[in-house]
C-alpha cells in the first residue's frame, strides 16, 4: 500500500508542476493568438468593439499598399544586417575574452560588453540621439577628425535605418557575447590539447573543433538575433518620431518597421484589423524563419 | 487517472475563460448603471446633491502633458474652487503620444475623467458619432453663442451635426505669427533695438531676412536655419498655404485642393528648401532647433515660443506680426484643422458641477487671466481683442479672424501623416509638387474614406 501511495505521489507531481504553466500559456498565450487572428479577419470598430467578418480584406489591402511593403524591405534589410553583424562579432569577441587568462580582466570585460544589455532601451535611445546631433553630437565630432563632412544619421533617408542598426546591435552584442562564451567554455580542453598534438593551425582549430561543437549555440543566437530584429520597435520609436505628431517611422518613412507599423495602425489609426493582420504576417515569418533554421541545423550537430 | 487530470485541466482552464469574460462584461455593466442612474437624474430635473448639501466633490480633468497648457488650466480651476469650496478638481496629464489611445480605451470602459482635453473637431468626432459625449447644454455654450462671440476655427470645430459638443480652450494657431529668436535677429540686423519687432510687408521681403538669419558651415552644411518648420506641423504650413493661394483643403468629404491653388502651395514650400535654402530637412529645426538657439524664425502660435522658454530659459523669445500671405490676393490664411478643446463623457457623474465650471471657464476674465500662462489666444473674440497692441499677442489677434477649421478628417494623425510624408519628400527634392499633389490627393482620398 505505501509503495502504491508513493508511486501515486510520483506519477501525480508532474501534473501538478506542468498544469498550471499550461493553462497559463493557454489563456495568456494561445487564446490572444486566436483572438488575433481572429481581430485580423474582422473589421472592429474602435470604440463599440462589434467585429464584423470581412475574411482576407485586411490582408489584401496591405499587399496592395506600398507602405506595407516598405515596411517590409526596411524589416528585412535590419534584420540582415543585425544578423550579419552580431553573430561574427559577438563570437570574436566571445573568443577574445574567452582566451584572457586573468579572471578579474575577462569579468571586467565581460561586464563592460554586457552593460548595454541591462540598460533600458529609452535611456540607450536618447543618448544615442545626442551622439548622432547633426551639430553637437560626438559621431560628427569623430567624422571631422577624419574629413568626413557632418552627417544627419536620423534625418537622412539613406542612412537612418543603418543608424538605427548600430544602435541596436551595440545594445544587444553584449548578450550573444555571453552565450558564446558560456559555449566556448563549454568545449572540452582535452580536444584543443589533441588538436595541438597533432599539429592544426588557429584556422583549423576554429573550423574542425570550435565551430562544429558550437553548432548548437550558433543555431540559438541566430534564431534569437532574427527573432529580435523582426520586433525591434524601442529604438526606432524615441529616435525617429516626430515631435508634434509622434509618429515613429523616421523621415518619409524611412526607419519603417513592420512592428511600427502595426503599432501605428493599431494605436495611432485605430484600425485594429489591420494592425492584427501585420502581427499575423510577422508571426508566420517567425515561425518559418525558426522551422527553417532549426532543419537547417539539425543535421550538423550529429558527428 | 491521466484522463481525470487532463479533465481537470481543460475544465480549469476553461473555468479561468469564463471569469476573464464575466469580469469584463460586469465592468460594463458597471458603466451601463452609471449611465443610466446619469440618464435619471437629467429627466428628473433634480440638482445635484452635492450642491444641496455642500458634500465633497471631486472631479478629474484630463489635459495633455504641457506644461504651459497645464498651469493655465490650473488657474482656472484655483479660481473656481475658490469659489465653490465643497468642489475640488485635479488635473491628471498624459503625454501626446499616448493621449489619445488613451481616452479612446477609457472612455469606453467608463473610467475616462469627468472634463477631458481633446483635439476638438478631430478626436471627440468619432466619439460623438458613438454617443460617448455629452451634448453641450444651450445655456452652458449654444451655437449662436459660438458664431456670434468665437473666432470662425474654434466655433466650428466646436459644433456636430448642428450641435455643441465641446467648449473650446483656445485658438489653434497652427501658423499665424511669427515666432523668433531675438539674439539671431539682432546678429542679421533685421532688428536693431530692444523691443523692436521685425515687419515684413510681403512674402518676399519676409523670405529675404530669413536668407540673412541662415548660416552654413564650411562643408555647406546648414548650423542655422533662418525660417524652419520642418518636422514640426508640416500639414498646417502645408494647407495653409492652400488657403493662402485661395483654395479650400476638404470639400463634401473630398480633397479640394487638386487645383491650381494646391501645386501653388506645395510649389512655395518646397522652395523654401531648395531655392530659398532658409531651412533643410537634414537640420534639426522646428520645435526641437528652435529652443536649441538653431532657428531664427518660426510662423507659429504663441506656445510655441511659450514652450521654448520653458526648455531653454535663457533663449530670449520675441512674438512678431503675422508672416505675410505667400499670395498677396488672399489674407494670410492658416488652417484651424482643430483645437484643444474640453468635452465631457456621457457618463460622468456630477454633471451639474462640471457645466458650472465650464461656464466660469469661459468668462472674459478666465480667458484673459490664461493667456498669461499658456500664451494661446482666447477663442472668445472679445477676450482675444484685449490683447490688441499688446506686445506678444497683437499678431495672433489678428491673424485670428483667418483662421479657418478646414473640416473633420476621419482619421486627423493618418491625414497629417500622410501630408507630412508628402512635405518631406517635396522638402528632399524627391517629388516634383506635380507628383506630390497627385499622390497626395489619391492617399487623402483614401484616408476621407475611411480607408
Amino acid at each position: 500500500m505505501k509503495k502504491l501511495k508513493r508511486h501515486k505521489g510520483i506519477v501525480l507531481f508532474p501534473y501538478l508542476v506542468a498544469y498550471p504553466v499550461l493553462i497559463y500559456v493557454m489563456v495568456f498565450l494561445i487564446f490572444p493568438i486566436l483572438y488575433l487572428l481572429f481581430l485580423s479577419l474582422s473589421s472592429t470598430d474602435q470604440f463599440s468593439k462589434v467585429s464584423i467578418f470581412k475574411g482576407l480584406d485586411n490582408y489584401l489591402i496591405l499587399l496592395k499598399d506600398e507602405l506595407f511593403w516598405k515596411a517590409f524591405k526596411q524589416t528585412f534589410i535590419l534584420t540582415g544586417i543585425r544578423v550579419i553583424t552580431i553573430v561574427p562579432l559577438s563570437l570574436l569577441i566571445a573568443m577574445g575574452i574567452n582566451n584572457i587568462k586573468n579572471t578579474h580582466l575577462r569579468n571586467f570585460y565581460s561586464m563592460a560588453y554586457f552593460s548595454p544589455v541591462i540598460t533600458t532601451t529609452t535611456a540607450i535611445a536618447l543618448v544615442w540621439m545626442w551622439i548622432y546631433d547633426p551639430t553637437l553630437g560626438l559621431a560628427n565630432y569623430i567624422l571631422s577628425l577624419f574629413g568626413i563632412p557632418s552627417q544627419s544619421f536620423l534625418l537622412n533617408t539613406h542612412i537612418a535605418l543603418f543608424s538605427i542598426a548600430i544602435v541596436s546591435i551595440w545594445k544587444d552584442i553584449g548578450w550573444f557575447m555571453i552565450i558564446f562564451l558560456a559555449g566556448l567554455q563549454g568545449i572540452p580542453e582535452h580536444l584543443y590539447e589533441a588538436g595541438e598534438i597533432d599539429g592544426i593551425n588557429n584556422w583549423s582549430r576554429f573550423r574542425y573543433i570550435t565551430f562544429p561543437l558550437l553548432a548548437p549555440t550558433f543555431l540559438l543566437i541566430m534564431v534569437v538575433v532574427m527573432i529580435n530584429s523582426l520586433r525591434e520597435f524601442t529604438s526606432i520609436f524615441v529616435m525617429t518620431r516626430g515631435t508634434i505628431s509622434g509618429e515613429p517611422g523616421g523621415p518619409v518613412n524611412s526607419t519603417l518597421t513592420l512592428s511600427v507599423s502595426m503599432y501605428k495602425d493599431a494605436f495611432l489609426y485605430n484600425k485594429y484589423g489591420s494592425g492584427a493582420a501585420i502581427a499575423i504576417i510577422l508571426l508566420i515569418i517567425l515561425g518559418i524563419f525558426t522551422i527553417a533554421q532549426f532543419r537547417l541545423y539539425r543535421v550538423k550537430w550529429e558527428y | 487517472m491521466k484522463k481525470i487530470f487532463l479533465m481537470l485541466a481543460v475544465i480549469a482552464m476553461c473555468a479561468l475563460i469564463v471569469v476573464s469574460f464575466s469580469i469584463v462584461s460586469c465592468k460594463k455593466e458597471e458603466a451601463q448603471v452609471k449611465e443610466d442612474v446619469a440618464e435619471e437624474s437629467e429627466e428628473e430635473g433634480a440638482p445635484s446633491g452635492a450642491e444641496i448639501t455642500g458634500e465633497k466633490v471631486e472631479l478629474v480633468m484630463w489635459e495633455q502633458s504641457a506644461e504651459w497648457r497645464i498651469k493655465a488650466q490650473q488657474s482656472t480651476i484655483d479660481a473656481f474652487m475658490a469659489e465653490h469650496p465643497n468642489v475640488s478638481i485635479k488635473i491628471e496629464s498624459f503625454p501626446f503620444v499616448e493621449y489619445q489611445p488613451k481616452i479612446n480605451s477609457a472612455i469606453q470602459t467608463g473610467t475616462a475623467a469627468d472634463i477631458i482635453a481633446v483635439v476638438g473637431g478631430q478626436w471627440d468626432v468619432p466619439l460623438i458619432m458613438a454617443g460617448l459625449v455629452s451634448e453641450i447644454p444651450e445655456d452652458v455654450m449654444s451655437i449662436k453663442e459660438l458664431e456670434e462671440e468665437y473666432f470662425n476655427g474654434p466655433a466650428n470645430a466646436s459644433i456636430f451635426d448642428g450641435k455643441v459638443y465641446s467648449i473650446p480652450n483656445h485658438v489653434n494657431m497652427g501658423i499665424g505669427g511669427l515666432v523668433y529668436n531675438v539674439d539671431l535677429l539682432k546678429e542679421a540686423g533685421i532688428i536693431k533695438e530692444d523691443g523692436e519687432h521685425p515687419k515684413f510687408e510681403t512674402w518676399e521681403e519676409f523670405i529675404e531676412a530669413a536668407q540673412k538669419c541662415t548660416k552654413f558651415d564650411e562643408d555647406g552644411t546648414m548650423t542655422q536655419a533662418g525660417f524652419s518648420q520642418h518636422g514640426v506641423l508640416d500639414f498646417f504650413s502645408g494647407m495653409s498655404y492652400v488657403l493662402q493661394e485661395g483654395g479650400e483643403v476638404i470639400k463634401d468629404g473630398k480633397v479640394a485642393f487638386n487645383n491650381e491653388s494646391g501645386l501653388a502651395a506645395l510649389q512655395i514650400y518646397q522652395d523654401i528648401f531648395l531655392k530659398y535654402k532658409v531651412d533643410d530637412p537634414l537640420f534639426i529645426g522646428g520645435l526641437d532647433g528652435f529652443p536649441q538657439g538653431r532657428v531664427a524664425m518660426m510662423n507659429i502660435g504663441g506656445w510655441a515660443g511659450k514652450a521654448a522658454e520653458t526648455q531653454n530659459p535663457d533663449l530670449e523669445v520675441g512674438y512678431g506680426d503675422q508672416v505675410p500671405s505667400i499670395n498677396p490676393d488672399y489674407p494670410a490664411y492658416s488652417d484651424h484643422d482643430a483645437c484643444w478643446a474640453f468635452i465631457v463623457p456621457e457618463n460622468s457623474e456630477n454633471k451639474d458641477i462640471i457645466w458650472e465650471f465650464l461656464k466660469f471657464y469661459k468668462e472674459e476674465d478666465q480667458w484673459v487671466n490664461r493667456v498669461q500662462y499658456d500664451g494661446e489666444l482666447p477663442a472668445l473674440k472679445s477676450a482675444a481683442e484685449k490683447f490688441l497692441d499688446d506686445d506678444v499677442m497683437d499678431a495672433y489677434v489678428k491673424a485670428a479672424e483667418y483662421s479657418i477649421y478646414t473640416g473633420y478628417k476621419v482619421d486627423r494623425e493618418k491625414f497629417n501623416s500622410t501630408v507630412t510624408t508628402y512635405l518631406e519628400q517635396l522638402a528632399r527634392g524627391d517629388l516634383t509638387p506635380e507628383q506630390a499633389l497627385e499622390g497626395l490627393t489619391e492617399d487623402l482620398n483614401k484616408v476621407l474614406s475611411g480607408q
